[in-house]
């Protein structure tokens, strides 16, 4: 037994790595499936929320119009407004 | 005539802008793929975890791609994330189930009873040696004896200053050597 059993740790031989086609392929698979996961999540935590916004303002204006019989106004772009009657 | 090669750093900018695992980052897959094994299997100590490791590895390098800034060496970066994913997955797994594992693979690899033994048993003796240190310490002595980082390399990768890595690697062999006063010499 060696003097410094830290220094045997060198000599232990590391194995070859497995056939880089097998590791490549794998590792794109995770890479894909980690994609996949990463696109789900962003939609349901940014799509989803702004879809269901937009339709429940739709369901708020419903509510208005049934309860007063007025549609709400719809606020004018006065910027677009502006630049078209410059032009 | 022939192209100039990249850098590293090059193809990792060229990654960085790449949707997909596209040829930039199969480029630096190729290129990293053995270290990144070797770093894997020495902090790990058996080929199954090694090349889920390593899978892991490279898995992260894709996602935190944008996150390398060029402050260091790509490959120092590489080799930091390799040393952080083994050690995230050598504590999810417990010390308990790798003493079964050590203990398995010693069992096999018992075939004459010549060397082979013996470098088992001293492969063994070796491992759980290691178990009494903390993550950091054994990654940072595996690194140093097994795979000869100097302290330069080992303070970029553990994000340490070279004081910092020497004395945690004194404090480590002494605390060795007070639990295994035969196998370790000052």
């Amino acid at each position: 037994m060696a003097s410094d059993l830290l220094e045997q740790l060198a000599r232990h031989e590391v194995p070859p790595p497995p056939p880089s086609a097998t590791f490549d392929h794998d590792v794109h698979r995770r890479v894909n499936h980690t994609l996949a996961v990463l696109h789900v999540v962003e939609f349901v935590l940014q799509a989803l929320p702004h879809a269901l916004l937009h339709f429940m303002r739709a369901v708020g204006g419903l509510i208005g119009f049934t309860i007063t019989g007025q549609f709400r106004p719809v606020k004018q772009d006065t910027t677009k407004r502006d630049s078209d009657e410059s032009v | 005539m022939n192209e100039p090669v990249a850098t590293d750093e090059q193809l990792a900018a060229e990654a960085q802008r790449e949707g997909s695992d596209g040829p930039a980052f199969v480029e630096l897959l190729d290129r990293f793929r053995d270290r990144v094994w070797r770093i894997c299997y020495r902090l790990l100590g058996n080929e199954h975890d090694a090349q889920d490791a390593a899978q892991e590895v490279f898995v992260r390098l894709f996602t935190h791609r944008g996150k390398f800034a060029g402050r260091s060496k790509y490959s120092t970066w590489v080799h930091g994330v390799a040393v952080r994913t083994c050690l995230t997955l050598r504590r999810g797994r417990g010390r308990r189930q790798r003493r079964v594992v050590l203990a398995g693979e010693a069992t096999l690899e018992v075939g004459p009873k010549t060397s082979a033994t013996a470098d088992a048993s001293v492969r063994l003796d070796l491992h759980q040696m290691l178990e009494v240190l903390d993550e950091e310490d054994r990654a940072l002595l595996i690194l140093k004896y097994a795979e000869d980082y100097n302290y330069d390399e080992l303070a970029a990768v553990f994000e340490l200053s070279v004081s910092a890595c020497k004395m945690r690697i004194s404090r480590a062999r002494v605390k060795l050597k007070k639990r295994f006063p035969d196998q370790i010499t000052d």
